[in-house]
């Protein structure tokens, strides 16, 4: 774990800043495919610097509402620069929103701007899972691995570096098949943005039993197992339909 | 024709290894609750002993089945002295309250004269602690000032937080959070 990397005086917040490095190469591989496809990737990088402000903005205002009674009496905390004061679910939820929204009045909500958006957030997602390291969260259950990480005394499964590992292999192989896609099956628009969530849900579900305090239901069952089995099987039932009608289109 | 089919075959092979996984998951890792003290979130806060300003020592049983702030800093870290101001006003707030805060000074990399005429000068009243064996360094891992740690009443981190933004309102809301007035 490194919370902090100190570079001389200077003590910075290991988490925003591999967050921060993994947007903006996220950006910079979405921009790439973008303009491979022919798609106007000016568009989708304002669509995805629009749903950040307003997933920003909204996380702030869901803080504000759950803990109303503190801000009614200094309303102008409400402004504070404070980074901690974010309903992250409200904020995900409106930056989701607004995307849609951009996306419908820009006339791009389609399969191929899922693509789109599923190479920008595979390359988020590794930074992500390694920022989660970096602080410490999400932490493994004990185990006698060799690969295991001394956290406090006790060997834990590196939970987050698992994750980190499998999407960074997703972003390999995203990369070659889309070479492959635009060989041979240039049709098959949406198969990216399915695969990432699928690969995405097959590897939460595969490690979800190592983490440390993961929720159970029924006194066994591991209950983001299921949720994540749902979605999975979704993705995969779409992606048929998906490759069925290409496939019947080029009959 | 055949290669749809094939797909779906890969499709069905996955989800049905899923569900097994998840049986056997069910089975094989049903995670018990560990009481584990570790600096992390979700698990036990490390038990500490520190000093207050007249040298008698604390320890952090004493205030079992209190939530805790625990508030680690040194008198040159600026970002420590800006957000002491915002402790004394929630200090001031919650004083009547059963909730503890502990303002802990990292003694081994601070000098303590220097510390206490900080405190002095500023008139801070909330209670302030000092690390001078390196207990709370060590066990919480502290790397960077400040570093916040919410304790919650059954002795478990439900945050930890390094570096700024601990704003006012940040502080009074986590505080009525650990108090369940929210």
């Amino acid at each position: 774990m490194f919370p902090v990397i100190n570079i001389g005086p200077l003590a910075i917040q290991a988490q925003g800043l591999i967050l921060i490095i993994g947007f903006l190469f996220g950006i910079q591989l979405m921009n790439q495919f973008n303009k491979s496809e022919s798609t106007n990737a000016s568009t989708m990088e304002n669509m995805i610097y629009w749903s950040l402000i307003a997933g920003i903005i909204a996380a702030r205002l869901g803080f504000v509402l759950i803990h109303i009674s503190v801000f009614l009496k200094d309303p102008l905390s409400i402004f504070s620069l404070s980074t901690t004061m974010l309903d992250n679910s409200f904020g995900i939820l409106v930056g989701v929103i607004t995307a849609l929204i951009y996306a419908q009045k820009k006339e791009i909500l389609n399969w191929k701007t899922l693509d789109a958006i599923a190479i920008f957030l595979s390359v988020l997602a590794p930074a992500w899972f390694l920022s989660l390291y970096a602080s410490g969260k999400m932490n493994g259950i004990p185990t006698n691995v060799s690969w295991a990480v001394n956290l406090a005394g006790q060997n834990r499964h590196p939970t987050q570096l698992y994750l980190f590992g499998s999407s960074l292999v997703f972003v390999i192989v995203i990369l070659v098949i889309t070479q492959i896609f635009k060989r041979n099956l240039p049709q098959k628009q949406g198969i990216i943005g399915l695969s990432f969530l699928s690969w995405l849900c097959f590897s939460l579900l595969i490690i979800q039993p190592y983490f440390e305090n993961s929720p159970i239901i029924l006194n066994r069952i591991h209950s983001m197992q299921l949720f994540y089995w749902s979605i999975l099987a979704l993705s995969f039932y779409l992606m048929h339909l998906l490759l069925n009608k290409n496939y019947g289109d080029n009959q | 024709m055949s290669k749809q089919r094939d797909i779906s075959i890969i499709f069905i092979i996955i989800l049905v290894f899923s569900s097994g996984w998840i049986a056997y998951s069910a089975i094989n890792y049903s995670n018990p609750i560990t009481n584990f003290e570790a600096p992390f979130p979700g698990f036990d806060a490390p038990q500490f002993s520190v000093s207050d300003s007249a040298g008698i020592i604390i320890n952090s049983s004493n205030f079992h089945g209190k939530p805790i702030l625990l508030f680690t800093w040194t008198s040159w870290c600026p970002i420590c002295k800006s957000v002491m101001p915002n402790l004394q006003e929630v200090y001031l707030e919650f004083q009547e309250n059963d909730i503890q805060i502990m303002a802990v000074n990292i003694s081994l990399q601070d000098q303590v004269e220097v510390a206490q005429e900080y405190i002095a000068q500023n008139q801070f009243t909330f209670p302030i602690y000092y690390d001078l064996t390196g207990d709370v360094a060590n066990k919480y891992n502290i790397r960077g000032f400040p570093t916040t740690f919410l304790i919650n009443s059954e002795g478990i981190i439900i945050e930890q937080l390094v570096g700024g933004g601990l704003s006012t309102a940040y502080l009074l809301s986590q505080m009525s959070i650990m108090l369940g007035d929210n």
